[in-house]
């Protein structure tokens, strides 16, 4: 029965001193889906997704769950290891690293990353080779694969995005969530993420959950909608119906 | 089988009312311009040799004393913002590299501190400044040095006080303190009011270190012994609490004598431990409660009105952004 | 006799020259003592390292860290001191010899006799100072150093890649001090005696200032910022030596004093004039960018990388 469900959240909420940034909110991710998360400036978006990834504790109460498993007890890398991958909204990259080391860095389970290992070559080389193909492919699709010897406080906030969107993607996470995956990047490149997405969708079964302003791209590959508002989940469906519920409009596209 | 207690006391008031004075110093340094100053001890060392100096021209004269110390301490402490930490301020280096060059200028000082100390023949003195007893209670002498350092925090702390509630320049620092951005587009003359702030900073450092060099001999790690407990009393307020500091200056003088007595004649501790008790506090606050005993607030003042207006009316909620 | 009161009491001074004669008369004791107290300081060491790293990695600001690390070098230096039963307190051991003192019994008295046993033990230390540098750039220049430049950049990235963080530190913090604590034991074989007060926070600043001085995160840096401040220090002492022998009045311990204050200046002046140290932060080597240096050679487009442009390869292998 939650099998189809891959991520179930059961009303959580989070205040901020005087502000609740997130209220009460309770939603399902289906398994395999590209599902959309869309409301005003401020409306508790990135919230939400710091309360999932366990970037940020919610208030008591409320339950998340992940592949059937409840994961609010859980700290942010145990989260991740179980395969909820994310990005952040102003890209959080490693500024000392060049963007292939950022992206290398992505993967689970690198033999080479535990410490008495991480000496002897041989041991971890051929694993390395590996990877270094795999994050050739994913830069290259991502259009970033010149910059791989660039330090990531040196290339534009497009840029960024990309590599952030490069780096999470390496990790072969089973959900992702992305917060604005295509703010400040050009139309084209945006309409190319979003193609990506939806291959990485078809090859690998990942799921998206993915927040975005550009609604005219997003709309075209999204199975699901929610619309955020004040902290509350005022709506959710397909986008066709979306666009024309009156209370969205209201919200978020009129005025 | 207490005899011990009220002189313990006693010398607990004393110490914790020494940190007082110079840890205020220090949680202005903190509250201004976000630095946690570990040269911050070594102006009780200069202050301390300066009474040392000048105590040997005008024995006893305490207001000359302390005015030397506060004034020349003041004058280090401008120097040492002008030349070190203003450079870095100004480049808006992370606080890592701002904590490095604390440490850096802390061992400049002290050890230019030695080799002044060493070729003057003084690693090791007295300030020319009688000490007598005032009155004895309970078999305890209280001396002069007790009371002035009593009294002295006192003031210091109500100066302070009025200072930062009703001169120009003292709700200016309280402004940079709050935001530093925002007291700056608003036409606050932030340098000034830093360097105001450092004058004071390092002239309570030195006016604590003048009074505490009566009490001890003076020598080149006079300050640098007290760093840590001038930390922990910091901690303890939270790191920019003035109310919080005035607790925490007392409760790491408390648990240096009257605990450490206590341990000593109950537990056989050795008082050789004593040292350890205000890294236990720091240790154990920054683990349980890492923001700090104290609420942050500004000063004591401006808690009381924060209370008076909660109960008068409830903080404005701000309104979501709407389109 | 001599048993029973050497026994008793190690701190004396009949222990002490109990001990070199034992040093000199059994080369096995001699270098198995050694080699075991050398084990065991790295042993403790890495339990030091683990205990502070529990408070150190939990409090919330970033330079608390620091203090916390003071506190607790500080704490170790006080116990010690006052503490008879650990290495006679304030007074320390005396009498500890280099492993290869014995050798002086195969030298007539002169200058050799003291030279040898010493010189090889310093060429001994130099070849474990070789090793652990080997090490080092061994685990920086793989997907373990590529680890932890991404904990020092962003920890709260670095979790939303399922890396664990405060273990990792854990890990760094315990084989930095089991380094530290090989580092104690050498030095303290090489010196001869064991005293807390040779452990002060000025000995940690010297560090500190070498490691600045060779830049972050570049092992060849910190050679050459190590090379500079001992010869720093070497060369205060030895031409305050010769000043000695010019200037009769002149204080001794001014040059100590002086050292500590250039020191002090020196790291003063990288902070704020060249913070980045010497040398620039090494690029992680691993053949990962073989696959891309390959494509770009090819391609013959233009260079991409900064600086020096991209190394490859085994340069890392000792
Ligand atoms: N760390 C924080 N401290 C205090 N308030 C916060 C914090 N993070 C978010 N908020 C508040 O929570 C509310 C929701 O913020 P959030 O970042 O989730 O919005 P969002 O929907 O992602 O907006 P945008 O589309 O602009 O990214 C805002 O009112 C914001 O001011
Ligand atoms: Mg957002």
């Amino acid at each position: 029965m939650t099998d189809e469900n891959v991520l179930r959240v059961q009303g959580i909420s989070k205040s901020f001193g005087g502000v609740t940034a997130v209220d009460n909110v309770s939603l399902a991710v289906k398994r395999g889906s590209i599902t959309g998360l869309i409301g005003p400036n401020g409306s508790g978006k990135s919230t939400l997704f710091n309360l999932i990834s366990g970037a940020e504790k919610k208030n008591p109460g409320g339950s998340i769950e992940f592949e059937g498993r409840a994961i609010d007890g859980l700290p942010p890398h145990r989260r991740s290891a179980l395969g909820l991958g994310r990005t952040f909204q102003t890209p959080r990259l490693f500024t000392g690293m060049t963007v292939l080391e950022n992206t290398m860095l992505a993967p689970r389970g690198q033999k080479g990353e535990r410490p008495f290992v991480a000496p002897f070559r041989k041991r971890w080389e051929g694993q390395e080779i590996e990877l270094a193909k795999k994050a050739q492919e994913q830069m290259t699709r991502l259009e970033i694969d010149k910059l791989y010897g660039k330090l990531t406080s040196e290339i534009s906030g497009g840029q960024m995005k990309l590599a952030q969107l490069s780096t999470a993607l390496m990790e072969d996470p089973k959900m992702l969530l992305l917060d604005e995956p295509t703010a400040g990047v050009a139309p084209r490149l945006a309409q190319d993420i979003f193609q990506s997405i939806t291959d990485e969708r078809q090859q690998k079964g990942t799921t998206f959950f993915i927040i975005e302003h550009r609604l005219e791209v997003l709309f075209k590959h999204v199975d699901t909608v929610f619309v955020m508002h004040q902290g509350r989940i005022i709506a959710e469906g397909r986008p066709e119906s979306i666009v024309k519920d009156k209370k969205l409009i209201d919200a978020y596209l009129g005025s | 089988m207490l005899e011990w207690l009220a002189g313990s006391i006693l010398l607990s008031l004393f110490n914790g009312s020494i940190y007082v004075v110079v840890s205020l110093g220090l949680t202005l340094t903190l509250a201004v311009v976000k630095l946690p100053n570990f040269a911050h001890a070594e102006f009780l060392t200069i202050g301390g040799y300066v009474g040392v100096i000048v105590s040997s021209a005008y024995p006893d004269n305490l207001l000359v004393i302390g005015a030397a110390a506060f004034l020349f301490c003041a004058a280090i402490a401008l120097a040492v913002h002008r030349v070190a930490f203003k450079p870095l301020m100004d480049r808006k280096v992370s606080i890592y590299i701002l904590v490095l060059a604390s440490f850096a200028v802390a061992q400049f000082i002290r050890y230019g501190v030695f080799s002044w100390a060493s070729v003057a023949g003084v690693l090791s003195a007295t300030q020319n400044i009688k000490v007598y007893s005032l009155a004895t209670l309970y078999n305890t002498e209280l001396t002069n040095v007790y009371a002035l350092a009593i009294v002295l925090a006192i003031l210091i702390s109500v100066l302070l006080e009025l200072f930062l509630k009703l001169t120009t320049m003292g709700k200016s620092m309280r402004a940079i303190a709050s935001n530093f951005d925002l007291a700056r587009i608003s036409g606050i003359n932030v340098p000034r009011v830093v360097d105001v702030m450092w004058i004071i900073a390092g002239g309570l450092g030195g006016l604590g270190g003048m009074v505490f060099g009566i009490y001890t001999t003076v020598t080149p790690v006079l300050g640098f012994n007290t760093l840590l407990d001038i930390f922990a009393v910091v901690i303890i307020a939270g790191l920019t609490s003035f109310t919080g500091t005035i607790i925490g200056g007392y409760i790491v003088g408390f648990s240096q004598n009257t605990l450490m007595d206590f341990l000593h004649y109950y537990f056989d501790v050795s008082f050789g431990y004593q040292p350890l008790l205000p890294f236990a506090l720091i240790i154990i606050i920054l683990l349980l409660k890492p923001t700090g005993l104290a609420p942050s607030s500004q000063t004591g003042l401006s808690l009381i009105r924060r209370f008076a207006r909660r109960s008068s009316s409830n903080p404005k909620e701000p309104e979501p952004p709407k389109e | 006799m001599l048993s029973g009161t050497a026994v008793g009491n190690i701190c004396n001074v009949s222990a002490m020259l109990s001990r070199e004669s034992i040093a000199l008369a059994y080369p096995a004791i001699s270098v198995s003592v050694w080699v075991i107290g050398l084990a065991f300081a790295m042993l403790a060491g890495g339990i030091m390292g683990l205990v502070v790293s529990y408070p150190a990695l939990r409090v919330k600001e970033e330079w608390f860290l620091s203090m916390i690390l003071l506190v607790g070098g500080e704490t170790f230096r006080i116990v010690v001191t006052n503490t008879p039963q650990i290495g006679c307190g304030f007074n320390g051991l005396a009498g500890i010899t280099t492993p290869f003192y014995w050798l002086s019994s195969y030298f007539p008295s002169g200058p050799l006799q003291a030279e040898v046993p010493t010189g090889l033990y310093a060429a001994v230390i130099v070849a474990l100072a070789l090793g652990c540098f080997v090490f080092a750039q061994k685990i920086c220049n793989s997907p373990y150093g590529r680890l932890l430049k991404s904990i020092r950049d962003d920890k709260v990235a670095a979790e939303s890649l399922a890396k664990d963080v405060s273990r990792v530190r854990k890990q760094i913090m315990v084989i930095g001090s089991v380094m530290a604590g090989l580092a104690g034991a050498l030095y303290v074989y090489y010196i001869g005696v064991a005293t807390p007060e040779d452990y002060i926070p000025a000995l940690t600043f010297s560090i500190w200032v070498m490691m600045i001085l060779g830049g972050f995160a570049n092992n060849r840096g910190l050679l050459v910022g190590t090379f500079v401040i001992t010869m720093l220090d070497r060369g205060s002492l030895v031409s305050g030596i010769l000043l000695q022998s010019y200037l009769a009045n002149l204080n001794p311990n001014l040059i100590v004093y002086g050292r500590y204050m250039v020191e002090a200046v020196i790291l003063l002046l990288l902070l704020v004039f060249r913070q980045k140290g010497i040398f620039p932060e090494t690029r992680i080597k691993t053949k990962a960018y073989t696959l891309f240096d390959f494509k770009k050679n090819n391609n013959a487009e233009p260079s991409n990388s900064p600086g020096e442009g991209p190394q490859t390869g085994g340069a890392a292998s000792g």
